[in-house]
């Protein structure tokens, strides 16, 4: 496997999207590979960081999003 | 509450559409309190304006009122259709010749001088220096997310923040799952190039 196609996988990898043979694949490139294996680390650091932006409360709170009333019958 | 509202807080989100289907517009309010905070972030996190986000979730809600006699829930999850609708506002926001380009920094940096002077009204202490830091690396953050290619960037919000599959990812970016892995891939990269300086292993 080249490094440009363990890429793409490492990063589905983080999100479980990946099958047994190409986790199996990825295992042994990663095997051979320290640049990629220390890839991970990078995209498991970077996933830590998005959470810092964490949920907010939408302003508004007392405005609720309005659905218009539907004719009788 | 009533019997029928109880109740309708145990049903799925697919079963409350069929009841809206069916004329029960009390299911469709209870969408509404499921999906209007994760929907506000999603916009917010698009765009970078509260005020735009909300509208744009009062948007997405009309569509969901007008058009979700087309909704099937045999043929896809009720939040993959949402943010389908929610993917098409964005991308209509974006086109629109209203938007500046620099509009979200300028409201970032006005937001950010907003929260220093809050934070710096306080006595100074260890924890209002890590509250600055925080507030330093949310705006970078904010910054590069909002950097990205605008396909990337609802991919990756879709999936960090939303939590949707891949699949999921696919059907509301029409695209297959193959383009899906890729732009999260670019997305990452871009990511990781801009925020360097920033994170810490």
């Amino acid at each position: 496997m080249k490094c440009s196609k363990a890429r793409i996988l490492l990063s589905a990898m983080i999100d479980g999207e990946v099958s047994s043979r190409e986790r199996f694949l990825l295992k042994q490139h990663l095997d051979a590979c320290p640049r990629c294996k220390e890839e991970m680390g990078d995209l498991r650091a970077l996933r830590a960081f998005m959470s810092l932006w964490p949920e907010e409360e939408p302003s508004r709170l007392a405005r609720k999003p309005s659905i218009p009333k539907r004719p009788a019958g | 509450m009533s019997l029928a509202a109880k109740q309708l807080k145990y049903e799925a989100d697919e079963e409350l559409m069929s009841c809206f289907q069916s004329g029960d517009n009390s299911a469709l309010e209870e969408i509404v309190s499921r999906y209007r905070k994760p929907l506000f972030n999603f916009f917010y996190r698009m765009v970078g304006r509260r005020e735009t986000a909300e509208d744009l979730v009062q948007e997405t809600f009309l569509k969901v009122y007008r058009f979700g006699s087309t909704f099937r829930g045999t043929e896809a999850k009720f939040s993959t259709w949402l943010y389908s609708v929610a993917s098409n506002q964005c991308k209509d926001y974006f086109r629109s010749s209203a938007r500046r380009p620099e509009t979200y920094a300028e409201e970032l940096e006005k937001e950010l001088a907003e929260n220093f002077e809050s934070v710096l009204a306080s006595p100074f202490s260890s924890s209002v220096e890590n509250h600055l830091i925080r507030m330093e690396l949310q705006a970078a953050l904010k910054l590069v997310i909002n950097s990205l290619p605008e396909k990337e960037r609802i991919a990756i919000l879709l999936r960090e923040y939303q939590g949707l599959e891949y699949k999921e990812i696919a059907q509301a970016l029409c695209c297959p799952i193959g383009s899906v892995k890729v732009l999260l891939f670019r997305a990452r990269k871009r990511l990781r190039e801009r925020l360097e300086n920033f994170i810490i292993e």
